[in-house]
Formats: structure tokens, sequence, C-alpha cells
């Protein structure tokens, strides 16, 4: 069940994101605790644990399948939407416009620097530098999430959320335009992409959340990570909280988009694009994002106390 | 790995080679018969180019001629940052961008004056992207989208006009449009046909288009896409040509036809192509034959100075190892350098006509 709790300290989230928060194993069955930033925007606190990221029947560089271990963390459920970021004050690069539509056209780096603006907003130390776009991970802003936190927050506790092989089937047993109903299946409740979209992005959270309570994580728009892409990380990657290589020409982006296949809209494919730091005008209509954030001990703490109906919870109504 | 297509570049014609430079003076030849030979006609052309330099602390405008000789400090304001010139046609006035530090804040705005560099005069605050009417009675301008400054060069709304005579303030008819298609915002880089109906510009998000290249009719409501893509449009004199940069690497040069009904651009050719190196800002001498252009290296440059942002060189108010070439039009022979000097950022440059008897910024 969900728990909702507003955040109402200067420090917006209070946030809480270890396997005790939810007891143990019980975060692969119960649906993490949401709250509400200071500026309105809704997270959700991803417990740490486990998982196995990547694919043994996906692309080369989903493999090899490895155990994962994260630290909890917070994620926003939606992708950042037109209207959060033209409350910034930044020129909304999307072609797509809508305010509840997600932001899209949108460089890794202006991706980067938005996570920054709502840290500053909110009275946290910002994670970029921003001329190298170095990432600290030890500040307690926004940032963007690595691939591993990414896949596991769409993972949400399973292993397969859509049956791929049974994707796979539907999408070479009908043509594209064969059997749109069928080729949509599962995954077009959950997703827009290209069996469902009307050739542009839909409004954020239409679709169903996943287990987790995450929307349009296999679809509307790919999502930009934090990671440096490498083809061979996963081969060397750390066990806990990989952070990706310390430098290559691309990033990673996860997810699917409103014109990818049944096949691109899973947890495991990687994706890499230049991060257009150096380019002033060209990114895809189908580049979006989300944000994360990292929680401090005292935070989990203060949250833990709002979720068992202390004077939090209470102010939630 | 799944990697996503980048935007493809046309083939169009063979990299010009580029002569080498001494630091400071006028471009030296790397002693091919071609360079020399493009040098030693620059040096009769009468006009001069306008650029933007930022050093010691500060934005100016400079001119210098069209060999890239005789440079010259033409606004000499320490304190103030003079950037984007932007001639009249006939020669006699410069419109340009001022931007003034508030605290972290910055305020542009659009002023004008004449070719000398006396006689300024405010056009908008809170304003950006100048450019001149073909009679020079007017100057178009765009805003800034949001109350607070935002250096991206397609933060804007609206296309306003200023009549030099009246100091009257007129909106496009397109500013308030219903039609999202037809709302004029979020355009940058202002050019206007010689046959004063339309206005080149880019449109980045905005006007329902992702990027482009678009002609906005000045009296109506037309909206033309010119399909060419990239960025930073600009016109030859008789507007029968236009210039603009395809991408970061390449500036290209086609025939547009402004009398056909969908503005048709057709025989596009690559002017310059250079390996890492970005080129923009291009623009037409004012007898159509030469292009003047900005190149540097890509990436963001930290705001290391009083007046400068961190973001990419190419858009204006950002420093950058940038300097300024000049081709052909016609796109044969080399491009020369014609600006140098370490730790001096020159670009957004404009040619300043210079016709017989009216040696107005000499």
């Amino acid at each position: 069940m969900t728990t909702r709790c507003p955040a109402s300290s200067a420090v917006a989230i209070v946030l809480s994101l270890s396997l005790a928060a939810c007891g143990n194993q019980d975060y692969l069955s119960a649906r993490p605790l949401e709250v509400t930033t200071k500026s309105g925007v809704e997270m959700i606190l991803v417990p740490g644990g486990e998982f196995m990221m990547g694919s043994t029947n996906g692309a080369d560089d989903e493999s090899p399948r490895h155990k994962v271990t994260i630290t909890g963390f917070a994620m926003d459920k939606f992708e950042v939407t037109q209207d959060q970021y033209a409350a910034f004050e930044l020129p909304n690069p999307s072609h797509f416009k809508d305010p509840k539509r997600p932001v899209e056209q949108i460089r890794w780096s202006d991706a980067a620097l938005f996570c920054n603006e709502r840290s500053r907003r909110e009275g946290l130390d910002p994670c970029y530098n921003e001329l190298t776009f170095e990432c600290n991970f030890e500040a307690n802003g926004y940032r963007l999430p690595t691939e591993a936190e990414w896949e596991y927050a769409a993972r949400a506790g399973t292993y397969s959320f859509f049956r791929k092989r049974k994707s796979k089937q539907k999408e070479t047993s009908f043509g594209k335009r064969k059997s749109k109903q069928k080729e949509t299946g599962k995954l077009g409740s959950y997703a827009c992409f290209a069996g469902n979209s009307t050739k542009k992005t839909d409004l954020v959270g239409r679709k169903r959340p996943n287990r987790w309570g995450f929307h349009d994580m296999y679809g509307n728009v790919l999502e930009w990570c934090n990671d440096v892409y490498s083809p061979i990380y996963y081969s060397e990657s750390p066990d806990k909280d990989p952070r990706g290589p310390a430098k290559g020409q691309k990033r990673v982006m996860r997810g699917g988009a409103w014109n990818s296949s049944v096949t691109a809209c899973r947890a495991a494919p990687r994706f890499a694009e230049a991060p257009g730091i150096a380019d002033a005008c060209f990114a895809r209509d189908t580049f979006g994002f989300r944000c994360v954030r990292r929680l401090a001990p005292e935070e989990l703490e203060r949250l833990q106390r709002a979720a068992s109906g202390g004077p939090m919870a209470q102010q939630s109504g | 790995m799944r990697l996503l297509n980048t935007f493809g570049i046309i083939l169009l014609a063979a990299v010009p080679s580029v002569p080498t430079r001494a630091a400071g003076g006028a471009p030296q030849s790397s002693g091919s018969g071609a360079t020399e030979a493009l040098l030693a006609e620059l040096h009769s052309v009468p006009h001069k180019i306008l650029y933007e330099t930022y050093n010691g602390n500060n934005w100016e405008l400079f001119i210098m001629n069209a060999d890239g000789s005789g440079k010259r400090n033409l606004t000499n304001t320490p304190h103030i940052h003079e950037l984007y010139p932007q001639t009249s046609p006939d020669g006699t006035k410069i419109c340009f961008l001022v931007d003034m530090q508030e605290g972290d804040d910055t305020i542009r705005s659009v002023w004008y004056m004449s070719a000398d560099g006396t006689g300024r005069k405010l056009v908008a605050e809170k304003a950006r992207q100048p450019c001149w009417s073909p009679d020079g009675t007017k100057i178009a301008f765009v805003k800034q989208e949001f109350e607070r400054f935002n250096i991206k060069d397609f933060a804007s709304t609206g296309l306003y006009f200023y009549d030099l005579e009246t100091g009257k303030i007129t909106p496009h008819p397109g500013n308030e449009h219903a039609d999202e298609q037809k709302r004029v915002y979020h355009i940058y880089n202002l050019d206007w046909s010689s046959d004063g109906k339309w206005i080149v510009a880019t449109v980045h998000a905005g006007m329902s288009y992702s990027h482009g290249i678009i002609a906005i009719e000045v009296d109506g409501d037309r909206v033309v896409d010119l399909k060419i893509g990239g960025c930073r449009p600009n016109l030859s004199p008789d507007s029968k040509k236009i210039t603009w940069s395809r991408d970061d690497f390449t500036i290209c040069v086609a025939d547009v036809d402004f009398s056909s009904p969908d503005l048709k651009v057709s025989r596009v050719r690559r002017l310059d192509k250079r390996g890492k190196l970005h080129l923009y800002h291009p623009d037409f001498s004012p007898d159509g034959m030469y292009i003047v252009y900005s190149a540097g290296p890509g990436g963001r440059t930290a705001a290391n100075g009083p007046g400068t942002h961190t973001e990419v060189a190419e858009m204006v108010g950002v420093r950058g190892d940038w300097q300024l070439y000049l081709q052909r039009a016609n796109c044969e022979g080399p491009a020369v350098r014609l600006t140098a000097g370490e730790s001096v950022t020159n670009k957004e440059p404009d040619w300043l006509p210079v016709y017989a008897g009216k040696e107005s910024a000499q």
C-alpha cells in the first residue's frame, strides 16, 4: 500500500531507503513509499537491495547478466514534465508541447543542469560541475540515475516485467500493422510506444505504473542516465552501486520511447547517445529524463517516523 | 548495443584548404596561389567587417577590412559589453546587443548607433537578435522568454518591430496567434529579405517545429519551413541566396526563391567543413561575393570573465577560442583566416557596406 507524506522541512524530500524501511525482502511485493518534494514533485523511495542486472538473451552489451547491490534512493515517479521544466524559467526544448507531456529534445547536459537547478531551488547541494559535468555522488542534490538504479527501478523487484520471449513472438508473428492490438498486448497498458502511440509523446502517467509505482519506464521517452556508455561495462563493473566507466563519448539512455518497437521497451536494453555538451542544437524528440536523489540516514529516520504515523503523516491529511 | 543514429551530413563538395596564419596581423598566405589570389582580391574590397571581440574582460565591437587588416575597436567601452553587431543595408547604422550585469542576472538589450560608433539609442530591454529592414527604417528583434535571463539562443518569445523615426514598437501579428504553428516563439538569428516581405530565422522547439529554418511573413501569418535543417540563416543582399550552418561543422549555401509560393530552396552546396572545428554565423558580403563566418572548438566554455556565460561558444555572450574566416560565396577556392589572438574571442561577423562617397565608419 502506498503511503504518502509531504516534505515539510528545508531539506525538501525526506526519504528512506534501506531494506529496513520496507521490512527485509518485503520490498519485492510491497509498493514503496511515495513523497512529494518541496517543489511539488512526486518521488518514490526505492528500497536498497539486490537484483540481477542485464539479460542473457538480449544484445551483446546486456550481458553478462550479473548480481548488483543498490543502495536505496529516491526517484521521480514520472518523467520530468514540461511544466516542471518551465517552472524554473528554462526554455522548453520539447517538440510536442503540453505542460503534462515529458520534456524531450533535451540534451544530457541540459538534463544535468536541470538537476542542479532543482537542487538549488530546494536548498540542496548540486551534484554536477557545470563545466566538466562530473557528478558528485556525495552531494545531496538531484542527479540523473545510474543505469543500474534505472534498471533496478524498472524491474521493480521482478526479473521480467514483461515476458520478453512472448513479446518477441508477438512481434514476429504479427505484422507491424496486421494486429496492432495483439502486438501492443500487455505493454500497451504500461507504455506509450510505436504500437499504440499517436506518433508523439503521451501525457505522463496516463499508462499504468510498474509494481513500485513508476510510470512510463518502458515508453514515452527514452531516459538519460548518468553513466558513460561502454559495451563491455557489465564484464568489469563493481557489484555494488556501479556508476559507469570513467570516460567515454556517449551517455546511456534507458527505457523505450513513443516510437520504439516492442523489443526495445524492456528493462535491459542499453542505448547510448552523445550528451550534447558540445552541440547546441540537436537532441531528438524521444530524449527525456527523470531525476534521482541519494538519501541521508537522518532523512531515512525522519521518513520512517512519518510513515509510522508521526506528525508528518498526520500533516498529510 | 543500440546506438541511436546521429544527424547525417550532406557531402556536397570537397573540403577547402585553410591557409596558415601568423598571430596578430593580417592573414598570411600558406604559399598557395589560390590563397594569395583571394587575399589580393580582398585587399581591393571596400566593405568592412564588424564583429564582436572579447579581450581584457570586456566585449567590444571591432571593425576590419575585408582582408583582415586594419582592425580597430569601434566601441571602446571597457565597462559595457557590446555584442552581435548588425549593420543597416546602407552601412550608416549598426544595431547591437548590450549585456549589463545586475547581480547574478544579465540584462540584455538592443541598441543602435551610427556606423562611426556615436549616437547610441536604446531600442528595447530584455530583447535580443536584432536585424534591419531592407530600407533601414525598422529593426526587428525578439524578446527574452522569461523575466530571468537565459543564455540559450532560442529562449525568445514574439517578434517585434522598432520604428527608428517614431521610436514605436509594433508586435508581429503572429505573436498572439491561436494556432500553435503560427504563434511566433523560440526563434533566433533573424534576417530580413530584400523585398521586405519575409524574415528568415532559426526555430528551435517552437511553432510546432522540432528545429529548423523558417520564413515568417512580416505583415501576415504565413510561416514557411525552408526544409534545409540547421540554424543561423543569412540572406544575400538580393535575397537570391541563403547561407546557414547545416550542423555544428558545416556551412552551406543554396539558392532561394522568395517569389515562389513555397520559397523554394535549391542547389545546396557546402561552403566549408572542418574536422572538429565548429562553424557558425555565416554572413554574405554586400556584393554577395564572399561569406565571412566564425569557427572554433565545440564544447562548453566556462564563464571566466565579466559578461561571459558557461555554454557553447556559438551562443552570444560565450567566450571561446573562436576566430573569423572568409570564403568565396561560390564555394570555390580556399578559406582564409582573418583574426587570431590567444585568449581573444572573435565571432558573430557582419559586413558593413561601404559605397563610394560613403566612408561612414572610416
